[in-house]
């Protein structure tokens, strides 16, 4: 729907909206590779752009198949399908997703106008996941 | 001057650090924010006030946008109300501003000012704002006006909460505000509900105590289903004293108003869509002097009641035909307007008075073509043609032509040039109705022929522009003080104006921007110059704002010569938790902000004041 005139003439605004998939890859890149569990963290998500940016990084290893993944980044529940993903924990691009899947862990969503990031402390104790000094500052005791 | 430094260099202390998440999360909020769907280069010289920019100025109402605005000085009314005055023009003159909250356009039919109903508008609901100066796209339909506000409100996926704020300051005003948005599957609604206290300095005259405290309610309610349609509703309540009131020496009175409208907006495929409005706004006004009201009719009347209202009716059809390089929009619509006086009584009498036409219809079509001549360069086409008919079988038709050219000269230079054929057509308060003069319903249109040019050069994080233009009124409508009336002037009416502006990034959290404009024109009843400086930190858990508004001396349309004005605001906010937020902000510090003269004073729009806030979002 961007006009024409947008789309000529904001260079840098449209640098900026160009960059979103990249920097929301970015910050989750960021989180990932500052969490560890007891395996080789490879992330499968459902969102096809933000794999794909995924898969650029030099940090994180990906996959194309939830059912290899150790770690499962997700926009929609009803993504996933296969029971041997449903045990994984999941990072969740939408608040209201900690609430509905138990084995989510943490959260990257928007709130107040603002890009947000929370880390649930029993979950990630449950899960055996640890996570680096950086993230500790979102780390929160329950799901509002 | 110090002062100054001292804030620059505080400044520069702030950047460096590295990229950690909390950073790649502000700059991921950035590069997010909504004005870079919304804002239109093609539409005018444009000013945006993002999210980031109106939290941290702590901007609770409109007026605290508009004041920043140049070629614009804000002034206090005679009734306590406030409006824009365009650079070296009076209050009286006929300079409308339009004000739309996403596409639809607040009513002014009444008062033909909307920003005298709306100045205190709170804006908790809004994401940002964006104005657009000299050149309105004609995209935006409805009559034209000098200067177009778009307010855009909050992107309910983007809030997902509820948040509340309350507010007192030191002169005993108090102020509660509610924002509730969500997002449900396809669905989602924005809820705003507003209440507030205004308290302002009272003034004493020889005859008088003039106050301008009141109280105001505002409510607005939107509900939308993805690409499918939106269905907005806004109301609005405020009743405040007289203040100066129409005589010189008011003893008691009140200005009461009430709008409300509802707004629809059905999206079709292929960039169609409808848009239907109805709203009907009150206003009443109680005024009571010592000595005498001037009123044309009767003369001595010591006591003015009246009430009139107006609704209004708009239809409009828009289709978007996007091909390569090409974008063309077409649009019509339709709008009438219904003015009816419920009241007008002196002295407790009813006056029968012969007032003006009271029935407007005005059928509207418009297009407008964007062609990219390549990546770098754009030309603009428009045009529209607006026929008015009103209930005196009076009617004309006017229109308008545009043409813009835009370019990227190269990675630094950016330049815009505008052209536009354009008219004001008179409103109903100087056609149809007036409590306090005559009103002349033989006023034509007056036409405008506008130029102006801008030059943007941005290199690193430092953006420089240089605006100048020129503009032509024919028949312009003037109030002549001897027929006590609004009158076409025969004679034409031009002014040239220049503008210049710096905005620096220190970096994500920390900016300045500095502004400078002047017009050129035979005579000033307002300031011919001003300059404006902002100022925008973050330290740790801290946000900064300082604000500084120059206006210069003026001699008003009376012959009182006013000083010059000194505006200078600075907000803290502190951010307690992710709940909770603390904003202190003192306004008009130096208490020395541009004055009006009212009644022999010198009144200042902006109080001197202190204003405690506590935010709190669940």
């Amino acid at each position: 729907m961007k006009t024409v005139s947008i789309l000529f003439f904001l260079t840098i605004a449209l640098f900026a909206s160009d960059n979103k998939d990249i920097m929301r890859a970015q910050i989750l890149e960021k989180i990932i590779s500052n969490i560890s569990i007891n395996e080789t963290v490879t992330v499968w998500s459902d969102n096809k752009e933000l794999l794909a940016e995924l898969k650029k990084s030099t940090h994180i290893i990906t996959s194309n198949d939830c059912a290899k993944a150790t770690v499962i980044i997700l926009e929609n529940k009803e993504k996933i399908h296969d029971d041997a993903c449903k045990n994984k924990p999941v990072f969740v691009l939408e608040y209201n997703l900690l609430k509905e899947l138990p084995k989510s862990f943490g959260a990257f969503f928007w709130k107040k106008g603002r890009p947000n990031i929370v880390i649930i402390e029993p979950r990630i104790e449950s899960q055996n996941i640890s996570v680096s000094k950086e993230l500790k500052v979102y780390v929160e005791e329950k799901v509002w | 001057m110090r002062f100054l430094v001292f804030l620059l260099l505080l400044t520069a202390l702030l950047f460096s650090e590295e990229l950690s998440l909390e950073n790649l999360l502000k700059e991921y909020k950035s590069s997010e924010e909504l004005y870079h769907d919304t804002k239109k280069e093609s539409a005018g010289h444009v000013t945006v006030f993002s999210r980031s920019d109106l939290d941290k100025m702590q901007a609770y109402t409109l007026n605290d946008v508009l004041k920043t605005l140049r070629f614009f000085t804000l002034q206090t009314r005679r009734n306590g109300m406030t409006t824009l005055v365009r650079s070296g023009e009076s209050q009286m003159s006929s300079s409308p501003v339009k004000v739309y909250i996403n596409s639809h356009e607040l009513n002014s039919a009444t008062l033909g000012n909307v920003l005298v109903q709306y100045g205190k508008m709170g804006l908790y609901f809004i994401d940002h704002i964006e104005v657009y100066q000299s050149g309105n796209s004609v995209t935006f339909g409805n009559e034209p006006g000098t200067m177009l506000i778009k307010l855009y409100t909050k992107e309910p996926s983007r809030e997902n909460s509820t948040s509340t704020q309350a507010s007192v300051d030191s002169l005993g005003s108090i102020t509660l505000q509610g924002v509730d948005a969500k997002k449900f599957d396809n669905y989602s609604y924005l809820a705003n509900v507003d209440l507030r206290k205004n308290n302002h300095k009272d003034y004493t005259t020889t005859n008088s105590e003039l106050s301008r405290d009141g109280a105001r309610g505002q409510f607005y309610f939107k509900f939308s289903k993805d690409s499918d349609y939106d269905i907005e509703v806004g109301a609005t309540q405020e009743k405040y004293d007289i203040f100066g009131g129409l005589g010189t020496a008011t003893i008691d009175g009140h200005t009461y108003t009430q709008d409300i409208y509802t707004h629809l907006t059905k999206y079709f495929e292929n960039n169609l869509k409808i848009m239907l409005t109805t709203s009907h706004e009150n206003f009443e006004i109680y005024d009571k002097d010592s000595i005498a009201i001037p009123i044309p009719t009767v003369p001595f009347q010591t006591q003015l009641n009246t009430e009139v209202s107006t609704e209004v009716y708009s239809a409009i059809i828009e289709k978007k035909f996007i091909d390569g390089n090409n974008e063309l929009s077409l649009g019509a619509q339709f709008k009438h307007q219904k003015f009816k006086i419920n009241e007008y009584k002196t002295d407790g009498i009813d006056r029968a008075v012969a007032w003006g036409p009271k029935d407007l219809d005005i059928y509207m079509i418009y297009a407008e073509n964007l062609y990219n001549i390549n990546k770098n360069h754009l030309i603009s086409l428009s045009a529209k043609m607006d026929y008015y008919e009103n209930e005196f079988s009076k009617s004309s038709t006017e229109h308008i032509l545009r043409a813009g050219y835009i370019a990227l000269l190269d990675d630094e230079w950016k330049f815009k040039l505008f052209v536009m054929d354009s008219y004001l057509y008179p409103t109903f308060i100087q056609t149809t109705y007036s409590p306090n003069y005559n009103v002349n319903p033989d006023l034509e249109s007056s036409d405008i022929l506008l130029l102006t040019a801008e030059m943007i050069y941005s290199k690193d994080n430092t953006t420089f522009g240089f605006g100048v233009g020129r503009n032509e009124t024919d028949n312009a409508v003037v109030f002549n003080m001897s027929q006590n009336k609004y009158v076409n002037d025969t004679e034409k009416n031009s002014f040239e104006l220049i503008f210049a502006n710096i905005e620096h990034n220190f970096d994500i959290d920390n900016k300045i921007k500095i502004e400078y404009f002047k017009q050129y024109r035979e005579a000033y009843y307002s300031p011919r110059f001003g300059a404006s400086l902002q100022l925008f930190n973050t330290v740790g858990k801290f946000d900064f704002y300082n604000e500084l508004i120059y206006r210069s001396e003026y001699t008003s349309i009376d012959g009182v010569d006013m000083a010059e004005g000194y505006d200078y605001s600075l907000g803290a906010i502190y951010k307690l938790n992710k709940q909770t937020e603390l904003k202190l902000k003192a306004e008009n510090i130096l208490d020395k902000a541009s004055k009006t003269s009212i009644s022999g004073i010198d009144v200042s729009t902006t109080d001197r004041r202190v204003l405690l806030t506590m935010e709190y979002t669940f």
